[in-house]
């Protein structure tokens, strides 16, 4: 066990993290205070919201507390939803004293020609992340986009290219990054607490069970007519063309790999996230996967209901993805281990946890263990938005999202081709595998392009 | 020669069946099969498996629909109906199986699928997915069809059919596009804008500087978006002298101004 109790600074973890980003990155703040320099004319910033769904409403909760924030407008393409939507922005800011009247669009379009939005909020169906994250982009909005940052490899690839190309700042909902138990946790694996790391498993079952080695494969339901007010068109948007059902939609477009990656990326995109960040890997990646994935043929959900992905980084880590052991993430080390999840934090050496890490609070583990109850949400959304006036790049930028979500495609691809590949992190492509390469992409049903 | 399957035969025709369970069991069962027959030393094996689904894609029904005696005489007094009648295709399956055979080929990187997919692009209920699994081919053959297929009908599909080739590379794709970029069609123009701004050549700009100059505000505003891509897909490629010209041409246009913001930031870099 290394003795050497120092006290891990900011500087150096910050200093740490640096390392995988080739000195052109700008270091995301670990700071939740709002530092920033305000909007020029009314240092405000005004959010318009795309995707009124379930996540959403618990993103605008968020954010419509945040007194220099004001929310103008929400888009979704079913009626119920955007009603919702209006009935909540409008009551919230007239029990606030405010005189603020949501619009609301079906067409995010129509939202995006709004000049006086400054930013937009977008929590939509994976596979249309990227395609409405360039229309924002493109239409000079900062984006907030729900994780996975995108439906594939292809299009993470554009979209890190539209950053560029807009000057426009992007953040990830990857909100366990501004968690101050899973930065701990970082910050004492790349500190060497646990030795020189060996090996990171991400356990991606249901939160607070020990199992979930048996994924729900779901029911099946009659092809319906789509309910008054939904354009289900528009919902499919650039996705092959299916019949409605109501488990396509909604919660249940996760579990269907015509818009979703399962559960790979959807827990896998906050845990492997994880232990990407663990790994100064933020810009890179693996360099073999194999997967093996059990795949219920009688459906209707299509994605993996039993999943093992191990993952081989050139440092020599192995990173090993799972569905059962709970959910979280262990690290192991020559010299012990950790454990950490939205519940708890653990350590094979419980001194460890006592240690203060430079910007976290000093209370102590279980004070802070029963303060905060949702995993810093509220310190995310605040960095993104201190990001967007400090024009700094935030906790979860694009090459990060883009990194973090491309692992989660390569399992998939793995799973499905059941055999071993080798991956270019650099040129981001299988090597001598054409049919992997063929699955960084999905084309898109015309005439929606990326 | 590789053998087939021979639940392959089986799994096309319950794709079409009427219980979803079956249908989605089957198309399971041939994604797991193509999956597995599309490793690199298996080239031979995706060559029968492309051609039996193929083959199943494009099969005709044994008799031509409007050609039975009933519907010949019916039509008799109308030579236009009658033309139409003897020009329609009665395919062996039902849309559903061919759209999820199309789709299938599409996983498969041998060029055996190329034929059939070019034969689909006919084939108005499954044209989308072939269109789609030709964007998916890495052959040289499918980007010749992708081509070819600039000249079909319909707007929404020559969309289509620009942003797959906007994935490829080479001069007939870059000659392709320019063309595109000229369509009488507005979509069809904007798709080959945006298709030629992912492209690294800075040739491309003339084209899209000329569209900038053109009446209609959301064409123009299509052009100045397509020229800042442009920029940034020539700065990514090493050709930063060709990016900076036209940032600053972008700089001193009236484009909006997301495009002047990118173009700042990208000389100040």
């Amino acid at each position: 066990m290394n003795k050497n109790r120092k006290t891990i600074s900011r500087r150096h973890f910050i200093g740490s993290s640096a390392a995988g980003f080739a000195g052109v990155m700008i270091i995301p703040s670990l700071s939740c205070g709002r530092t920033g320099q305000g909007n020029k004319t009314t240092g405000l910033i005004r959010l318009g919201f795309i995707g009124l769904g379930r996540q959403a409403m618990y993103l605008l909760d968020g954010f419509m507390r945040i007194p220099d924030v004001e929310v103008l407008a929400g888009c979704d393409v079913y009626g119920i939803k955007r009603k919702r939507f209006e009935n909540r922005v409008n009551e919230y800011y007239a029990g606030a004293g405010k005189k603020i009247k949501a619009a609301s669009f079906e067409k995010y379009d129509d939202l995006l020609e709004r000049k006086d939005i400054d930013a937009v909020v977008i929590a939509v169906p994976d596979h249309t992340h990227a395609m409405i994250s360039i229309a924002a982009l493109k239409a000079g909005k900062d984006v907030y986009l729900e994780k996975p940052m995108t439906f594939t490899i292809y299009e993470g690839q554009q979209l890190r290219a539209t950053v560029r190309e807009t000057g426009k700042l992007l953040g990830v909902g990857s909100q366990q990054r501004s968690d101050w138990r899973f930065r701990q946790a970082v910050a004492l694996v790349r500190n060497n607490r646990i030795g020189r790391l060996t090996r990171i498993t991400t356990h991606l079952g249901n939160p607070g069970s020990t199992s979930g080695a048996f994924i729900n494969p779901g029911v099946w339901q009659p092809v319906q007519t789509p309910p008054d007010g939904l354009d289900f068109p528009m919902w499919l948007g650039p996705a092959p063309y299916h019949e409605y059902s109501p488990n396509r939609c909604h919660f249940e477009f996760r579990y269907h790999s015509d818009h979703s990656g399962g559960r790979l990326t959807d827990w896998g995109a906050h845990h492997n996230d994880i232990a990407q960040w663990a790994l100064g890997m933020d810009a890179s990646g693996p360099v073999k996967i194999e997967g093996k994935g059990g795949f219920n043929k009688a459906g209707p959900y299509d994605y993996a209901n039993y999943l093992e992905v191990h993952y081989w980084y050139k440092n020599g880590v192995e990173l090993m993805c799972e569905n059962e052991g709970g959910n979280g993430v262990r690290f192991h080390g020559t010299d012990g281990w950790i454990f950490v999840s939205r519940l708890r934090l653990e350590a094979s050496n419980p001194e460890l946890l006592k240690e203060p890490v430079a910007g976290l609070d000093t209370s102590s583990y279980d004070e802070r263990n029963k303060r905060e109850e949702i995993p810093g949400t509220d310190e995310h959304h605040n960095n993104w938005l201190d990001c967007i006036k400090t024009r700094q790049r935030p906790a979860t930028e694009i090459e990060t999202g883009h990194r973090s979500a491309s692992i989660c495609h390569l399992g998939n691809i793995a799973m499905r081709l059941g055999r071993p590949l080798q991956w270019d992190p650099d040129k981001e492509e299988f090597a001598g595998d054409a049919a992997a390469n063929i699955l960084r992409d999905k084309p898109f049903h015309a005439p929606w392009r990326v | 020669m590789p053998s087939l399957n021979p639940e392959v035969a089986q799994w096309i025709r319950q794709m079409g069946d009427d219980d979803q369970v079956i249908a989605y069991f089957a198309y399971q069962s041939l994604l797991e099969q193509v999956l597995h027959t599309t490793a690199p030393d298996r080239a031979e094996a995706q060559a029968v498996l492309a051609t039996a689904l193929g083959e199943a894609l494009t099969a005709l029904a044994a008799s031509r629909q409007g050609a039975s005696a009933a519907q010949a005489a019916s039509l008799r007094n109308n030579s236009f109906l009658a033309a139409v009648a003897s020009q329609t295709v009665a395919y062996q399956y039902p849309p559903r199986v061919r759209s999820n055979l199309a789709r299938l080929l599409g996983y498969i990187p041998h060029e055996a699928a190329v034929p059939y997919l070019v034969k689909a692009l006919d084939d108005l209920e499954a044209r989308e997915n072939a269109r789609c699994s030709l964007e998916c081919n890495p052959s040289d053959k499918a980007t010749d069809a992708l081509i070819g297929a600039l000249n079909l009908v319909g707007s929404t599909f020559c969309v289509g059919v620009v942003n797959s080739l906007a994935k490829r590379k080479g001069e007939r794709v870059s000659a392709a596009l320019l063309k595109a970029a000229e369509d009488p069609q507005p979509e069809v123009r904007a798709a080959g804008m945006y298709a030629l701004a992912d492209m690294p050549n800075a040739a491309h700009d003339a084209i899209l500087e000329k569209a900038t100059r053109v009446t209609d505000p959301g064409e123009r505003r299509q052009a100045h978006i397509a020229r800042a891509r442009l920029a940034e897909t020539l700065r990514a490629s090493g050709n930063k002298q060709g990016a900076d010209r036209i940032y600053k041409s972008i700089l001193a246009s009236s484009a909006d101004e997301p495009q002047k913001k990118a173009a700042r930031l990208a000389l100040g870099a």
